[in-house]
C-alpha cells in the first residue's frame, strides 16, 4: 500500500514538474475526446432519430365504404393475432371524414365533394403497426389474401406511410454509423500518440533519476509506475474535463437541434442528462484506456530498467 | 562476501573487461581495486553490482550466485549491496534528507521509518545539521557524503565505492576514505575501485591491481604497483 502510494505520489510530481507539457498534453487529449464525443453524438442522433421515425411507420388500409365498420373491426381483431403484428388502430368512417376535413390542403374540396354526393364517401379504416420493419411487407401480403382483398378499396386501399422515408434514413444512419467508427479509431490514436510522446519527453527528462531509482534497488513497477499514473492523470482529468465542457455546449446547441427535430421526439440535451454518468464513465474509460496504453508503450520502448 | 571465478567479460568490438578474473573477498575485508583506465576497474564494480553480466565464470556475492541474475531479482540485490560513484548522482531538486530517503521509499519502507532511520544515516557522515539544504547548497566532499549515506540506507553488508574521491581535493578526499574506514570497521566489506595512489598506499589494505583486464597483484596489505 505504501509503495503504491509513493508511485502515485511520484507520479503526480511528474505531472507538475512538466506542467506545460502535462497541459498541453491534457489539452490535445480532450480535443480529441471531444471530437470522439461529438461523432458519437451524431451517431446517438442518428439512432434517435430512426426510433422517431420508425414510431410513425405504419400500414394505412382503408376499405370499401360498403364494408362495414363492424366487420373492419373483426378484421382488425384477425389481424391483431398475426405474429408481425403489434397493434391494430380501426378508424371510423365518420373520423376519416372530420380527418380529411382538418387537412388544409384537401379541407374544402372534401366539403364541397360531401356537400355533392349527400353521404360520406369514405370506408373505415385499420392503422396497422408491425413488431419490425420487415413485417410491413407479410402484413401487407397477408392483405392481399383473396380473404381481405375484395373489402379493401383497389386504388389506394393500403399505404405503408414512412417506410420508404425510414429506409432511406437507415441506409444513411448506417454509414454514419461507420463513418463514426473509423473517426473514432483515428482520434483515438491521435490521443495515443500525444500521450506516448510526452511520457517519451518524461522519460527523457528524467532519466537521472530513473537510473538512480535502479541504482537504490528500486523495483521494475516502481521505476514505470508514476509513469502509468501520469498518463492517467491525462487520461482523467482530459475526460472529466471534456465531460464538463460537453454540458454548456449542449445547452447552447439544444434549442436549434430542437428546431430541427421539430415533429420528432429527439431530445438530445435530455439524452445526455439522462445518460450523464454512463458518459462520463464512458469518456472516463476511452481517456484511461488511451492513456495506459499508450505510457505502457512507451515505457515498454524507452524506459530501460 | 564476493568471490569471482574465473571471469571474463568482453564488450564490442573484442574490447575486453575482464578476462579469466578469480578473485575472493572475505566477509569484513577493505580492499582496493586498482590499475589505469581500461583496466576493469569499473568492469568489476558492474560485475558485482549486476550492472553488466559476465560472459564467462561465476560470480558470488553474500553468498548469492549472481552470475545468472534474473532480472526481477536485481532489485533484491542492489538493496544488499551500497554503492558509491564519482559523480554522486544526487536528485538536484531533493534536500539531503530526501535524497537518502529516496532510498528507502523505493524500497518500500515506511514513513515512520524513514523520518527515523535518515537523520541517523545523516549524523554517520556529519551532515545532520544541513538535512534541508539541496546537493547545490554543500560542497563536493558533503555530496559524496551524502552519497555514503544513501548507500548505507539498507544497512548493505557490501560497500562499493566506484573512483568515490575523483572528483573531490585531497582533503576532502581523506575524510570520505576516513568514513569508508570508519563503516568498514562496522563490519561492512568495502571496495574501493581507485586509481589515487596516495590514498591507496596510506590505507595499508589489501590491494588487488588489475591489467588489461588481469590481476596481476593481490597484496594482502599492499601498495599502487603501477
Amino acid at each position: 500500500m505504501t509503495t503504491l502510494w509513493r508511485m502515485i505520489k511520484f507520479g503526480y510530481q511528474n505531472f507538475w514538474r512538466n506542467i506545460w507539457l502535462s497541459l498541453v498534453t491534457v489539452l490535445i487529449v480532450m480535443l480529441n475526446l471531444f471530437l470522439m464525443s461529438v461523432v458519437m453524438g451524431v451517431n446517438v442522433v442518428g439512432q434517435q432519430t430512426l426510433i422517431a421515425v420508425k414510431q410513425k411507420v405504419n400500414l394505412s388500409v382503408f376499405f370499401l365504404p360498403t364494408i362495414s365498420e363492424q366487420r373492419v373491426g373483426e378484421i382488425g381483431k384477425e389481424l391483431a393475432l398475426k405474429p408481425e403484428v403489434a397493434s391494430v388502430k380501426v378508424t371510423t368512417r365518420a373520423e376519416n371524414l372530420q380527418r380529411l376535413k382538418n387537412d388544409p390542403r384537401y379541407g374544402s374540396l372534401v366539403k364541397s365533394a360531401v356537400a355533392e354526393l349527400g353521404e360520406n364517401p369514405l370506408g373505415a379504416s385499420l392503422e396497422i403497426k408491425a413488431k419490425t420493419l420487415d413485417g410491413y411487407a407479410t402484413i401487407a401480403g397477408y392483405l392481399r389474401d383473396k380473404k381481405y382483398a375484395d373489402f379493401i378499396d383497389p386504388r389506394n386501399g393500403i399505404v405503408a406511410d414512412n417506410l420508404q422515408a425510414n429506409n432511406l434514413l437507415a441506409t444513411i444512419v448506417h454509414r454514419i454509423e461507420l463513418a463514426a467508427a473509423w473517426l473514432i479509431v483515428f482520434f483515438g490514436l491521435i490521443a495515443l500518440l500525444m500521450i506516448f510522446n510526452t511520457i517519451r519527453v518524461n522519460i527523457y527528462t528524467q532519466r537521472e533519476e530513473i537510473g538512480i531509482m535502479k541504482l537504490v534497488g528500486a523495483s521494475d513497477a516502481f521505476v514505470r509506475g508514476p509513469f502509468v499514473v501520469t498518463s492517467i492523470m491525462y487520461g482523467l482529468l482530459a475526460s472529466v474535463l471534456t465531460t464538463i465542457l460537453l454540458v454548456p455546449l449542449l445547452t447552447f446547441a439544444n434549442p436549434y437541434f430542437n428546431q430541427f427535430f421539430a415533429g420528432y421526439s429527439v431530445d438530445v440535451l435530455g439524452y445526455f442528462q439522462g445518460h450523464l454518468l454512463i458518459i462520463l464513465g464512458l469518456e472516463v474509460a476511452v481517456g484511461c484506456g488511451l492513456a495506459m496504453l499508450s505510457s505502457l508503450l512507451a515505457i515498454g520502448r524507452y524506459l530501460r530498467v | 562476501m564476493v568471490t569471482l571465478e574465473h571471469v571474463t567479460k568482453t564488450y564490442q568490438k573484442k574490447n575486453i573487461g575482464l578476462e579469466d578474473v578469480s578473485v575472493h573477498i572475505a566477509p569484513g575485508e577493505f580492499v582496493s581495486i586498482v590499475g589505469q583506465s581500461g583496466s576493469g576497474k569499473t568492469t568489476f564494480a558492474k560485475l558485482v553490482i549486476a550492472e553488466e553480466k559476465a560472459d564467462r565464470g561465476k560470480i558470488i556475492v553474500g553468498g548469492w550466485d549472481i552470475t545468472h541474475v534474473r532480472h526481477h531479482a536485481i532489485p533484491t540485490l542492489r538493496r544488499q549491496i551500497g554503492v558509491v560513484f564519482q559523480d554522486f548522482k544526487l536528485l538536484p531538486k531533493k534536500t539531503l534528507f530526501e535524497n537518502v530517503a529516496f532510498a528507502l521509499e523505493v524500497a518500500g519502507q515506511s514513513t515512520k521509518r524513514i523520518a527515523s532511520v535518515v537523520p541517523q544515516l545523516l549524523k554517520i557522515v556529519g551532515l545532520e545539521q544541513k538535512m534541508d539544504r539541496f546537493p547545490d547548497q554543500i560542497s563536493g566532499g558533503e555530496q559524496q557524503r551524502v552519497v555514503i549515506a544513501r548507500a548505507l540506507a539498507h544497512r548493505p553488508k557490501l560497500l562499493v565505492a566506484d573512483e568515490p574521491t575523483g572528483n573531490l581535493d585531497s582533503i576532502n578526499a581523506q575524510e570520505i576514505i576516513a568514513l569508508l574506514q570508519k563503516i568498514n570497521e562496522f563490519g561492512t566489506t568495502v571496495v574501493l575501485v581507485t586509481h589515487n595512489r596516495e590514498i591507496v598506499n596510506m590505507l595499508k589494505k589489501r590491494v588487488i591491481t588489475l591489467d588489461h583486464g588481469h590481476v596481476i597483484a593481490d597484496q594482502r596489505a599492499g601498495k599502487y604497483l603501477l
